[in-house]
């Protein structure tokens, strides 16, 4: 059973670059991620389980001598399962409420994987210091059924989240 | 302060208790979150890890608390052994009902997963979704067959107007929710749309896009919602005609409701089952874990509890085992700290009182001792500085303890024979013999008290002691506790008071005896001179014989009263040192006659010189000369009178010993006892002072004189004489006795 499937040397997720915009109102960014789910994760995919994605990202604004304020911090979640009768994948983006339907798994990581919101936020007009974003892609772990778990605790299989990547905030 | 001490009483029992509850509880929820739909099912991972942490804590408390008894039990610490016996039956009662329950649940749980699937709903669910998907397919295939169709009509046409009113007709009648030509660039080009269910167009996504535009047709079922399907056509438009190249027409067909339905009801339980099956073995894997986990907590709190609780309960009795080890060293101030009032606290608190008793007890018992001791030393210095000997003796008569002055009296040391039988005391010493014999017939006569006057003749010459014993009452039906025996030398008092009895008849014999004599003898001469003349010559005399006779008898009692008088005053002595050798060869020499050839002398050379008198040493040889040749002149064959002297040590005092020996008949046996006192005598014409006179010149110069009959016959005179270092020098006091022994 691919549940105990030795690690897939190429899964994991990693931001690969992004720029951002601030603007008065609301923030621009444009991320190019690599996210590859693995063999057993992928197939916990076909089998049923449905995948949570999280795409946390942070608003820094830059201060002199000390550390830098956080201005604004969003979590964008995505759902992935298998649609058997159709034999397709559906991306379900949950900010947008939008479903989006993929021939496969690779397909709707692709999808995925091509970042580009809108963001409002309450900041004030860049200042002195400039801003930097922050941003990381997670597999939620805990929104999976209970008896996987225990499992996914323990096996490097389903640690796929990215580190966190930063990057100065244009305007 | 102990550790111990610090802690409350009940603080240990309540912490026990709270963490057992608390890890308990813990357990008790993590099951509940290990099951799917469970409260705390969002805190799997942190009760697990709060579970674990628990576990780590309770093994470290039992490794911990193991590791103290393995400590105790090799120290051999009073009731460690108890208390692993008492860990082991707990952990045994609650370990092996937890292991069996724990081996039948894993069994249970994996057999009952198991049962949860059946390959023939796998089968009929996978044949469902089979059918499912082929009809969807077969809407799929007409669609797109009607879709080409229909693209082939706009592919005719030249007018954009006419283009959207076929995209209209064609929408009603194939119910479609939505129409669009659109370019290569996305831009629309025209559409249809039912705006009650689509307002804005739904462009396909780029991967669609890349399919198209690479001259492909796509056509794929859409999942809109929870349950609602749609079919997304896409085709590329062939000849442009009044449109430009590269178009392609997109038809969203909402599958009847009814049938999206069905379909999501047919995929939704294929999915659960599918995903049932794909989770069986991690569920399973998840219920052992829990149950392992819960198991592990439940068998651990039960371990600890039962070490917790079998120290806890083995404490009072190590206490007790500790506090009873320490009476048997002899330390009574043992007090045990209480535990409560349960029969173990009933046990300490009496120990305690025991303990307190004895310590009281022994308080006591010291200060008898003390006041025993303090009694018994009075008592030892009184009879120490006692005139008197005294022997007190057991209820069987064994001795027990004596003083200072009996062993003086006895010249022995009586210490030595403590424990001995008191008649057997005088076996190895002949002249004790006669007291110690005499105690224990006295003793065996069961006499309450006695008293006697006992005779000894030991080394130190004759002794005259005054016996008194006292039987000791004896307590619970014993017939005595011991005796006291208190005895006096009354030797000297004894020989004062004969002496002054003779002193006495001495000094009335002058004024009675000899004052008359003196008027009868004038009375005599007078009768004699006054009636001689006038008498006849027969009668003449008669008269002469009888005056004369009465002279003669008046000075013979004038001699004797003399004699006596002598004997019974003090004389005057001049003492030098003397050789005696010397002295007894001029004495010798006077008696010494040639129809003697027995007088022998046997002198030792070198003998030392004494401190005498000349004059009287030289009166009591001759009197032992002329009294030993008064009995050799009974008729003894072999006459012979020899006189020895020696040099000996007696009682570490250096004495010379003057022996004068006969062969003749020796002393009567009946005076043998009395031959040194005055007028005891075995001649017919003698005062019977000799020996006496002899005997008070000899003790006067600190010596003894002793008398015995010689087993062949005759009698030997022995005089010990005190040898003294200084020339010139006072002769030693007088002993205190002069013996005569037979």
């Amino acid at each position: 059973m691919s549940l105990f499937a030795h690690h897939d040397a190429d899964a994991g997720f990693e931001i690969l670059s992004g720029q951002a915009a601030v603007r008065e109102d609301a923030v621009d960014i444009e991320a190019d991620a690599a996210l590859s789910l693995g063999e057993a994760p992928a197939e916990a995919v076909n089998r049923g389980i449905e995948l949570r994605f999280g795409i946390e990202i942070g608003l820094y604004r830059f201060r002199p001598l000390l550390w830098d304020e956080r201005v604004a911090r969003w979590n964008i979640n995505y759902r992935l399962k298998y649609h058997a009768l159709s034999a397709s994948y559906v991306l379900f983006n949950e900010r947008e409420q939008e479903y989006e339907t993929f021939a496969s798994i690779r397909d709707a990581m692709d999808a995925l994987s091509d970042i580009d919101v809108t963001l409002p936020v309450a900041a004030p007009p860049v200042g002195d210091g400039g801003y930097r974003v922050s941003m990381r892609v997670v597999l939620d772990r805990e929104s999976l059924p209970s008896p996987l778990r225990l499992l996914t605790r323990v096996s490097p299989s389903w640690d796929l989240d990215s580190a966190w990547t930063q990057w100065t905030a244009g305007n | 302060m102990d550790r111990r001490q610090l802690i409350p009483p009940l603080a240990a029992p309540l912490g026990t208790i709270a963490l057992s509850a608390v890890l308990l509880t813990t357990s008790l929820m993590f099951t509940s979150a290990a099951q799917q739909e469970g409260r705390f099912n969002e805190y799997y991972t942190l009760l697990l890890v709060f579970n674990v942490c628990g576990v780590v804590v309770l093994v470290a408390l039992i490794a911990a608390n193991v590791w103290s008894l393995a400590r105790q039990f090799r120290s051999r610490v009073l009731g460690s052994r108890l208390t692993v016996r008492l860990i082991a039956i707990f952990a045994l009662l609650s370990l092996l009902p937890l292991g069996v329950v724990y081996y039948f649940a894993i069994q249970f749980l994996d057999k009952s997963v198991d049962s949860w699937f059946d390959v023939r709903i796998e089968r009929a669910l996978d044949d469902a979704m089979l059918l499912g998907q082929n009809s969807l397919e077969a809407v799929n295939q007409d669609l797109i067959q009607q879709v080409r169709d229909q693209a082939a009509r706009i592919e005719e046409t030249t007018s954009e107007l006419e283009i959207i009113h076929l995209l209209d007709e064609f929408r009603e009648a194939g119910g479609y929710m939505e129409m669009i030509v659109f370019g290569h660039d996305g831009h629309i080009v025209a559409s249809s749309q039912d705006v009650e269910r689509a307002l804005i167009p739904d462009l396909p996504n780029q991967d669609i896009l890349n399919r198209v535009q690479g001259g492909l047709e796509h056509s794929q079922m859409e999942s809109v919602g929870d349950e609602a399907l749609q079919l997304r056509a896409v085709i590329p438009l062939r000849d442009p005609g009044v449109l430009d190249a590269r178009r392609y027409l997109q038809v969203l067909y909402p599958l009847p409701l009814r049938f999206s339905k069905l379909g999501s009801s047919v995929q939704t339980a294929s999915e659960e089952y599918e995903r049932l099956l794909y989770l069986r073995t991690p569920l399973k894997l998840n219920f052992m874990v829990t149950l392992s986990t819960v198991a592990l907590m439940t068998g651990l709190i039960a371990l600890w509890i039962a070490i917790y609780s079998s120290r806890r309960m083995m404490q009072p009795l190590r206490q007790l085992a500790e506090g009873t080890s320490a009476v048997a060293r002899g330390n009574y101030e043992t007090r045990l700290s209480a535990t409560g009032s349960d029969e173990l606290g009933v046990l300490v608190h009496s120990f305690n009182d025991m303990t307190r008793e004895i310590r009281n007890a022994q308080q006591q018992a010291a200060d008898s001792r003390r006041q025993v001791e303090k009694q018994r030393t009075y008592l030892e210095t009184i009879l120490a500085h006692l005139s008197s000997g005294v022997l007190s003796l057991d209820d069987e008569a064994n001795l027990v303890t004596c003083n200072e002055t009996a062993n003086r009296i006895l010249g022995l040391e009586m210490s030595a024979f403590i424990g001995a039988f008191v008649g057997d005391i005088g076996t190895g010493q002949p002249w004790t013999a006669p007291l110690f014999e005499s105690i224990a017939r006295d003793i065996d006569d069961k006499a309450p008290s006695w008293r006697r006057e006992l005779r000894l003749e030991g080394a130190q010459g004759r002794q005259t002691l005054n016996v008194r014993g006292t039987r000791i009452p004896g307590r619970h039906g014993r017939a005595a506790a011991g005796y006291v025996v208190v005895f006096d030398d009354i030797t000297e008092l004894v020989q004062a008071q004969r002496k002054a009895a003779w002193g006495e008849v001495a000094r009335r014999l002058a004024h009675e005896i000899k004052n008359p004599l003196t008027p009868i003898q004038l009375s005599a001469e007078r009768i004699r001179r006054k009636y001689l003349p006038k008498l006849t010559e027969p009668e003449r005399d008669t008269l002469e014989r009888a005056t004369r006779t009465i002279s003669q008898q008046v000075e013979s009692m004038k001699s004797m009263v003399n004699a006596f008088s002598e004997y019974a005053q003090p004389t005057r002595m001049n003492p030098v040192s003397t050789d005696l050798n010397h002295l007894i060869r001029d004495v010798a020499e006077l008696h010494r006659s040639s129809d003697e050839p027995g007088f022998r002398l046997d002198l030792e050379d070198g003998l030392p010189e004494v401190v005498v008198d000349p004059t009287q040493m030289r009166q009591v040889l001759n009197n032992l000369i002329i009294n030993a040749r008064d009995a050799l002149g009974h008729g003894a064959e072999n006459p012979r009178l020899e006189i020895r002297t020696r040099g000996v040590e007696v009682e570490r005092r250096d004495w010379v010993r003057v022996e004068v020996e006969d062969n003749g008949p020796g002393f009567p046996k009946e005076l043998l006892d009395r031959i040194f006192e005055p007028y005891v005598t075995t001649k017919q014409k003698g005062t019977g002072l000799g020996l006496a006179i002899i005997r008070r010149i000899v003790e006067e110069h600190g010596g003894l004189i002793k008398v015995h009959n010689r087993p062949r016959g005759g009698a030997t005179i022995s005089i010990r004489l005190p040898v003294t270092d200084a020339v010139g020098a006072e002769p030693p006091a007088p002993l205190k006795r002069v013996v005569s022994n037979p």
